[in-house]
């Protein structure tokens, strides 16, 4: 392995980082864009009160 | 009565509670000390059979077995009174909480003392560690590792007593902490029986005492929030 | 919204800011190549200690206060925490091989640190995942985070100690570029990163916390709907007086 050319370690580095923190970034983004979407129709808790209370 | 008369009767009381439950077959720590001579013992087939390495790696495997095990031993403390219910008619008293928590550690570190007085003698046997006249050194060491291990593991147990993963979750959370402990305490055992020559021995003595201090006093200040449910 | 500039402008700088360290800046001279890295990995480890602190800070607030905000500025701060010491950690061992011939080695007190925080900020995690009901779960993780922080200096000091018993450190330092202080160029590449990487951080850090305050308050939702016994009973608003009430047969 220590053979490899040190620009492939540098870019071993760099690549992993920039498309770990991009994954994260992107998934944050889409989940808080779903999590609005949960939150923001009214119409959505009034229709889950409706018959919903059952005992656990 | 002043606080800190209350504080000492509750949290002796807690103590001697454990300490008569575990004489009369609870079973939380007396388990571990054959795990703890097991797991030195292993560590022999693992890193054998070169004596000079085994010696030279003394220190660490004693405090290595009595970390592992301690760990177990601090969390069954806390987890079989949970299970029995007893934990929370305990915490339902209307004491300081701090004084439940200097009750608990003071049986934690019975524990551990204990261990690491077993763990010793072992370890001189099977890998060659020479106490020479290190003896008393060594008692100090083993008991200021146990009592920054057991306020941590106090705390850390009686956090997690509820959790279904608490097993896992315990060391987990436990071993991060108390790496700088182990560290100290291994360096400072190694240079006792190498007889200090660099006269460093002191200084890690001081970083213990230092870490048992701000881990009982944080431990203490938390231990109610850890508990109550 | 202002969200959407910041974010604009992490990716623009992000990507400048590593365009500048691999293809304007050059190669150390005696590092070589290799010493790119470290601009990524210096900013990381900045960025994660940085993340710590805060989620220590907001463990505190969160235990004096039982403010749900102060615990979705813990939590933010320690997912990106997480992100960041892996980022630190990965990009030091891709320093370390080519450099030391090795990917790591347990001399230099901040990388056995960072790993050591790494763990740390797992746990915080970790029990909070283990936790369902939100105000315990704060409270439970805010422990785990003060105590950590604790520890972190605690850990580093020893280390540093802990090498001074052994023989001086035979590998390079990873803070090459401070120690002793680099050409110009270098430290610019260095602080180019560290404020892109800032950018990136800020953005991610807010975003986290609005997801953890509609996480937070979705729980809560969730759990008073699910509980309608707990509930408080309906404000009786008829002005009746108690002596009539006395006549109700016992319920």
């Amino acid at each position: 392995m220590s053979d490899l050319p040190d620009l492939a370690f540098v870019a071993a580095a760099y690549g992993v980082i920039l498309t770990a923190v991009g994954v994260y970034a992107f998934t944050l983004a889409r989940r808080l864009r779903a999590a609005r979407a949960a939150a923001a129709p009214p119409e959505d808790a009034e229709a889950a009160d409706t018959g919903d209370n059952q005992p656990a | 009565m002043s606080t800190l008369a209350t504080h000492v009767s509750v949290a002796r009381a807690i103590a001697m509670k454990d300490l008569r439950a575990e004489l009369r077959g609870r079973q939380a720590v007396t388990s571990t000390l054959f795990l703890a001579a097991l797991t030195l013992l292993i560590f022999g087939f693992a890193l054998g059979p070169d004596q000079a390495r085994l010696a030279t790696a003394a220190p660490g495997l004693l405090w290595l077995a009595v970390v592992l095990s301690g760990v177990l031993a601090l969390g069954r403390i806390h987890h079989l009174e949970t299970d029995d219910g007893a934990f929370e008619l305990l915490a339902l008293y209307p004491v300081p909480r701090s004084a439940i928590y200097l009750g608990k550690v003071l049986g934690g570190v019975a524990a551990m003392v204990a261990l690491g007085a077993l763990v010793l003698p072992l370890t001189v046997i099977l890998y060659s560690l020479d106490p020479a006249g290190s003896l008393p050194g060594l008692v100090v060491v083993i008991v200021l590792g146990a009592v920054g291990f057991a306020a941590v593991g106090t705390l850390y147990a009686g956090l997690t007593i509820r959790l279904r993963a608490r097993e896992v979750l315990l060391p987990l959370l436990l071993l991060p902490v108390v790496a700088p402990l182990l560290l100290a305490a291994v360096t400072a055992t190694t240079g006792l029986i190498a007889g200090d020559p660099f006269g460093e021995v002191s200084a890690w003595l001081q970083l213990l005492i230092g870490y048992d201090l701000v881990m009982l006093l944080a431990g203490g200040l938390v231990y109610g929030l850890a508990l109550e449910e | 919204m202002a969200m959407r500039v910041l974010g604009v402008s992490a990716v623009v700088a992000v990507i400048g800011a590593v365009a500048f360290a691999l293809f304007v800046v050059p190669a150390d001279l005696n590092q070589g190549d290799a010493q790119r890295t470290m601009y990524i990995h210096v900013a990381s480890a900045w960025l994660a200690y940085l993340s710590f602190g805060i989620t220590a800070l907001a463990s505190i607030w969160w235990l004096v206060r039982r403010d749900p905000r102060a615990d979705a500025v813990a939590l933010a701060g320690a997912e990106v925490g997480v992100l960041f010491t892996a980022a630190a950690i990965w990009a030091g061992m891709m320093w370390g091989k080519p450099v030391w011939g090795t990917f790591w080695q347990w001399e230099d007190p901040r990388l056995s640190t960072t790993a050591l925080l790494l763990a740390l900020y797992v746990g915080y995690l970790l029990i909070r995942r283990l936790t369902d009901e939100p105000a315990r779960r704060a409270t439970r993780a805010a422990v785990v985070g003060i105590i950590a922080a604790i520890d972190i200096p605690v850990v580093h000091f020893s280390v540093i100690w802990w090498r001074g018993l052994h023989q001086p450190p035979t590998f390079g330092s990873p803070d090459t570029l401070l120690n002793p202080p680099a050409p110009g160029q270098f430290v610019a590449a260095l602080l180019l990163m560290l404020g892109a990487f800032m950018v990136a951080w800020l953005w991610m850090m807010i975003t986290r916390y609005r997801l953890a305050r509609l996480e937070w308050d979705a729980e809560e939702a969730a759990r008073r709907r699910a509980l309608p016994v707990l509930a408080p009973p309906p404000v009786d608003t008829r002005a009746e007086p108690r002596a009539e009430r006395m006549h109700e047969p016992m319920p």
